[in-house]
C-alpha cells in the first residue's frame, strides 16, 4: 500500500514491529543461551577440561549414546507392535463405543510425561496396583522398578496416539475399492495386507515412526522417573551431570550433541514428509464407509487395547484415594498443607498455584511473541520468507533440558534472571511459542487477501481493518494456540527442573519431589496432583478440539 | 467531454515484466466502461492501480480533478467489487451491506434504512439477516454490489464479478447490473474477458492487450472497425491477414495499399456459389444471383464443414495454404466438404486494418 509518505512510513515501523518482537524474544531468550552453553562447552574443551577428556574418552559417552538411541528404538518398535492393531481396528470396522475406543487411546499423548510417568509407577511401582493384588493373591508382590521395561511401557502408552493418529487416520482414507480390487484380482486377506497395505500405509508408518523415535530419543520425565539413577540417556545424563556432579563443561557439550542429534531427525522426518505428500495423496479424501462385519477378534482386540491403555490412569485415580490400607480422601483434603520436609516440598496447593500463574503468564507471552510473528510472516512479501518461518520454528526441535541448561548458563546478563520467575515464564514461552505460530500462521494465511483489500476500499483504515475482519477471522486460531500455550506450560517438566527454584515449584516439579521422597501421604498426594494434572489437561484439550470444530464451521454472529 | 476519471500514461513493471505500457483514459461522469482483454492482459493491475491497492511507476491517475497518488485506498471513495465477492464470513447480509456505511460514521438508524435501500436495489429484500457462506453465487455478487453502492463511492470498480458464474445467470445478472449502475448514474469501470459482456455493458470499451490499451470506442464502432489486427484477432475474427498472403484476385479489392497491410474479410460476407462448368472455357465460372453485386470470386474446395446450432461454420481452400472461413446462416445448405465451389466476398464485408488504428 505504498500511497503516500506517511503511510509508507508508518506501515514499515508496524511491520518492523511484528519482525521485532518475535525476533528479540528468540535472539535473547533462544540462541543466546544456547550459543553461550555451545561457547561454554568448547571453551572447556579448550582449557582442557580433565573432566572432558575423562568422560568423553571414555566409553561412558558411547554407551550413553548407544543407550539412547537402543531405548528410542525399542520403545518404536513396542509402541508400532502395540498401536498397529488398534489403528487397524479403527480404521476398518466400526463397532459400539469406537469413538470412545480412540479417545481412551489419544488421551496420553496430551498428558505432561510427568503423569504418565506417575500413573506407570501407581500401576506397576513398588507401591503399585500390581503389586497390592499379586501380595494379596500370592503373597509376594509383582513389581518393576528403575526398569527399561517400565519406560519402554510408558513410551508406548504415551506414543500410541501418534500412530494410532496418523496410520489409523491414512488407514481410514484409503478406498473401499482399493481392498475389493485386490480381492478380486485373487489376494486374500493376508495377502492383501502383505502386498496392498502395507506398501500403502509405508509412508504413514515411517512418518509416525520417526516421530516416535524423536520423542523417545529427547525423552526426560518419563526416563528420570522410571529409568532410575542408574538409567541415563543423553537427556537425564545432562541433567545429572550439570545438577547433581556439577560438570557443567561435560553437560554443556552432552546438550551440544543431543541439539544436533535432535534436528538431524527432525531434518530427516521433515524431509520424508516432503517427499511422501504424493503418496499420501489419499489423505485429502473422507473417511470411507467402514464394514460392518460381524467380526469378534476385531472389537476384542479393541476392547483389549482400549482396557490396557485405560489402565495406569485408572490406576492414579484409585492410588489416590488409597492412604495406607485404607480408602479415603486424605490425599486431596491435604493438598492445601504444607508437608514435613519443608524446603523441598511446598504444599501442592502452593504448586498447582504456581504452576496456574507461569502457564497464564507464559501463555501472554507466547500469544503476543507467536501473534506478531504470525502477523509478520503471513503478509511480509519478501524473500527469504520460509527461512525465517523455519527459523522461528527452530524452538520446537529444541528439547526441553538443553535449553534449562542454557537459561540458567546465560541469562544472568546483562540483568540476572536466574532464580527469577521471569525465567520460567519465558521458558514455558519459548517452548509453547512454535505451537502457537503452528496454530496461528495457517488461519492468518487463510483469511483471503482481497476480503482485507474489500474492507480497505470501503473506508476502513488499516487498523480498523485488523480489527473489524482479520481479527474476528482469526480468532478461534488466537484461542487454540493460547490453549496450546497454556497446557503445554502447565505440563513442561525438563526446563522447569533447571530454572524454578525449589519454593517456586510446578506441579510436575512437584509431583517429581513428592515421588522421590518417600513417605506416608506423599506417595498419594502425588498421585493425586497427578490427577489434578491430568484432568486439566484433559480438559484444556477438550476445549481446544471444541475450538479446532468451530475454526472448521465458523458460526456467523453479527458483530456489533 | 468533462473527465470524471483521468488516467494519464500509467506504466506498472512487475519484476521484469511491464505489466501496464502507457495507459491513458478519461471518462465521464456516469459512464461505463469496460476494460477488455484476455487474462494476464494488466486489466485487473489497473483496477488495482485505480483503487490504490497498487501504485503505478509511473503517471498519474486523476479523479475528480484531484490527483489519487497520496490518497490511501480507504480514503478515495472508489468501491471496488472482487470476482469472488470477498463478503466478510463473519458478518451476516446486512453488516456486510453496512460496513462502508458504519466506516464512514453513518447512524445505525440511516445505515439500516440505506441498507434496505440497497438490497431492495439489488432485488434481495429480505434477507438482511442471512449468514453470507448460505448464499449462492449470483446473491453473493449481489450483495458484493450493494455492499460497494451503499457508500456512494464516486467510482466503482468491477472486476470481472460474473466471472466465476454460469452462463445463464451471467448473462442475466449482467442486465440487472447496467439497469441499477444507470438508475445511481454511478461511473463504473468493469473488467471482463468476455466480449458479449463488455459489448453489452460498457457505453465504451476500451480494449487491453499485454498492457497497451489497444483500442477505446462504443461497442458499435469498435464491432464495425476492430482497429488493429491485434484486436481484431482478440474479438474472434477468424479472417485477418496481410494483404501479401491474399490470393491476388482478391488482392486487388483493397486499393492500392502497402503489401503489408492487414486486412479483414468477416466470415459473414463470405457468399458461396455453386459452380457450373462451361464448356470450352479455361475455368469455371461461379453464378451471381440477380441484382446482388459480388465484389470478387475465386474457386476453393471446401476443407471442413462444421455445424453451431445458430449457423455453419465452413473452412475454404484456395490452395497455396490460404484458408478463409465463411459463416454461413443455417437457411443455407451449405456444401459437403471437399466440394469445390465458387467465393465471393460481399461489399462492406471486408477492409484495411491498419488505417483505422490511426483514428483512435
Amino acid at each position: 500500500m505504498d500511497t503516500g509518505g506517511s503511510a509508507v512510513r508508518k506501515a514499515v515501523f508496524f511491520k518492523g514491529l511484528l519482525f521485532l518482537i518475535p525476533a528479540l524474544f528468540l535472539a535473547y531468550f533462544y540462541f543466546y543461551p544456547l550459543l553461550r552453553m555451545a561457547g561454554l562447552g568448547f571453551s572447556g574443551i579448550w582449557a582442557g577440561d580433565p573432566g572432558l577428556a575423562r568422560f568423553f574418552g571414555s566409553r561412558d559417552f558411547v554407551s550413553v549414546l548407544a543407550f539412547t538411541f537402543w531405548q528410542a528404538l525399542l520403545s518404536t518398535l513396542l509402541t508400532l507392535v502395540f498401536a498397529l492393531p488398534g489403528a487397524w481396528v479403527w480404521a476398518r470396522f466400526r463397532f459400539p463405543g469406537r469413538g470412545i475406543f480412540a479417545l481412551v487411546v489419544s488421551l496420553p499423548f496430551v498428558l505432561p510425561a510427568v503423569v504418565v510417568a506417575a500413573a506407570f509407577l501407581s500401576l506397576l511401582g513398588p507401591s503399585g496396583i500390581l503389586a497390592d493384588l499379586s501380595s494379596f493373591l500370592f503373597g509376594r508382590p509383582l513389581y518393576l522398578e528403575d526398569s527399561l521395561i517400565l519406560v519402554l511401557l510408558a513410551h508406548g502408552f504415551f506414543n500410541y496416539a501418534v500412530v494410532f493418529r496418523i496410520v489409523g487416520g491414512f488407514w481410514a482414507r484409503i478406498p473401499e475399492s482399493v481392498w475389493e480390487a485386490a480381492r478380486i484380482l485373487g489376494a486374500g486377506s493376508f495377502r492383501s495386507f502383505l502386498h496392498v497395505a502395507l506398501p500403502l500405509l509405508a509412508p504413514a508408518l515411517l512418518s509416525a515412526s520417526l516421530l516416535v523415535f524423536l520423542f523417545c530419543f529427547s525423552s526426560f520425565g518419563i526416563i528420570l522417573m522410571l529409568g532410575g539413577p542408574a538409567m541415563s540417556t543423553l537427556e537425564t545424563e545432562i541433567y545429572r551431570r550439570a545438577m547433581h556432579l556439577f560438570q557443567l563443561p561435560v553437560a554443556t557439550l552432552l546438550a551440544c550433541v543431543q541439539l544436533i542429534l535432535n534436528f538431524a531427525v527432525i531434518f530427516v522426518q521433515g524431509r520424508l514428509e516432503k517427499r511422501f505428500q504424493t503418496a499420501l495423496a489419499f489423505s485429502g479424501k473422507p473417511e470411507n464407509s467402514l464394514s460392518h462385519g460381524k467380526k469378534r477378534l476385531p472389537v476384542l482386540l479393541a476392547l483389549v487395547s482400549g482396557t490396557i491403555m485405560a489402565l495406569p490412569l485408572s490406576a492414579m485415580v484409585l492410588a489416590s484415594l488409597r492412604v495406607g490400607d485404607s480408602w479415603s480422601l486424605a490425599a486431596y483434603t491435604q493438598l492445601f498443607r504444607e508437608s514435613g520436609d519443608g524446603l523441598f516440598l511446598i504444599s501442592p496447593a502452593a504448586a498447582m498455584g504456581h504452576s496456574l500463574i507461569f502457564a497464564l503468564a507464559s501463555m501472554s507471552v507466547a500469544l503476543l511473541t507467536g501473534l506478531c510473528a504470525a502477523a509478520f510472516l503471513s503478509r511480509s512479501d519478501l524473500r527469504g520468507k520460509n527461512l525465517m518461518e523455519t527459523f522461528f520454528m527452530l524452538p520446537l526441535a529444541t528439547s526441553a533440558v538443553p535449553l534449562g541448561l542454557g537459561f540458567i548458563l546465560a541469562l544472568h546478563w546483562p540483568i540476572d534472571l536466574r532464580g527469577t520467575p521471569l525465567l520460567i515464564v519465558m521458558a514455558h514461552s519459548l517452548v509453547g511459542f512454535p505451537f502457537v505460530m503452528r496454530v496461528l500462521l495457517p488461519a492468518f494465511r487463510s483469511v483471503p487477501k482481497n476480503l482485507m483489500e474489500a474492507a480497505m476500499t470501503l473506508g476502513a483504515s488499516p487498523a480498523r481493518t485488523w480489527r473489524l475482519v482479520l481479527f474476528p477471522l482469526v480468532l478461534p486460531a488466537v484461542g487454540a494456540a493460547a490453549i496450546f500455550a497454556f497446557t503445554i506450560s502447565l505440563g513442561e517438566f525438563g526446563a522447569s527442573l533447571f530454572a524454578v527454584r525449589p519454593e517456586l515449584a510446578t506441579l510436575p516439579v512437584s509431583i517429581y519431589r513428592y515421588l522421590s521422597h518417600p513417605g506416608a501421604l506423599n506417595y498419594p498426594k502425588a498421585m493425586a496432583m497427578g490427577v489434578w494434572l491430568m484432568v486439566m489437561t484433559a480438559g484444556s484439550f477438550w476445549l481446544l478440539s471444541r475450538l479446532m470444530g468451530l475454526m472448521k464451521t465458523r458460526s456467523t454472529q453479527d458483530e456489533k | 467531454m468533462k473527465c470524471l476519471l483521468e488516467v494519464e500514461n500509467i506504466e506498472k513493471w512487475h519484476g521484469l515484466l511491464k505489466t501496464l505500457d502507457g495507459i491513458s483514459l478519461c471518462l465521464g461522469e456516469g459512464e461505463i466502461l469496460t476494460l477488455l482483454g484476455p487474462s494476464g492482459g494488466g486489466k485487473t493491475t489497473l483496477l488495482r492501480i485505480l483503487a490504490g491497492l497498487e501504485a503505478p511507476d509511473r503517471g498519474r491517475v486523476c479523479l475528480d480533478g484531484r490527483d489519487l497518488a497520496p490518497v490511501e485506498p480507504h480514503r478515495r471513495g472508489v468501491g471496488l467489487v472482487f470476482q469472488d465477492a470477498a463478503l466478510f464470513p463473519h458478518l451476516n447480509v446486512e453488516a456486510n451491506v453496512a460496513f462502508g456505511l458504519r466506516m464512514a460514521g453513518m447512524k445505525k438508524r440511516e445505515r439500516q434504512h440505506r441498507v434496505f435501500e440497497m438490497l431492495e436495489l439489488v432485488g434481495l429484500s429480505g434477507l438482511e439477516k442471512r449468514r453470507v457462506d448460505g448464499l449462492s453465487g449470483g446473491e453473493r455478487q449481489r450483495v458484493a454490489l450493494a455492499r460497494s453502492l451503499a457508500p456512494s463511492p464516486k467510482l466503482l470498480l468491477l472486476d470481472e464479478p460474473l466471472g466465476a458464474l454460469d452462463r445463464n445467470l451471467r448473462e442475466r445478472l449482467a442486465r440487472d447490473l447496467r439497469t441499477i449502475l444507470k438508475k445511481q448514474q454511478l461511473t463504473a469501470v468493469f473488467v471482463t474477458h468476455d466480449q458479449e459482456e463488455a459489448f453489452s455493458l460498457g457505453d465504451r470499451i476500451a480494449v487491453l492487450l499485454d498492457g497497451r490499451l489497444e483500442r477505446m470506442d462504443t461497442p458499435e464502432a469498435l464491432s464495425a472497425y476492430p482497429g488493429s489486427p491485434a484486436v481484431a484477432r482478440f474479438l474472434g475474427e477468424p479472417n485477418v491477414f496481410t494483404l501479401k498472403d491474399l490470393p491476388a484476385a482478391f488482392r486487388g479489392l483493397f486499393g492500392d495499399s502497402s503489401e503489408e497491410t492487414a486486412v479483414l474479410i468477416r466470415p459473414e460476407g463470405i457468399v458461396l456459389r455453386p459452380l457450373i462448368p462451361v464448356d470450352g472455357e479455361a475455368g469455371p465460372f461461379p453464378v451471381l444471383a440477380s441484382g446482388e453485386k459480388d465484389a470478387a470470386f475465386l474457386s476453393a474446395h471446401v476443407k471442413e464443414r462444421r455445424f453451431f446450432g445458430a449457423f455453419f461454420r465452413v473452412e475454404l481452400d484456395f490452395g497455396g495454404g490460404f484458408v478463409l472461413t465463411a459463416r454461413l446462416p443455417v437457411s443455407m445448405v451449405p456444401p459437403d466438404e471437399g466440394a469445390r465451389v465458387g467465393v465471393a466476398l460481399k461489399e462492406g464485408m471486408f477492409f484495411a486494418l491498419n488505417d483505422v488504428q490511426k483514428d483512435r
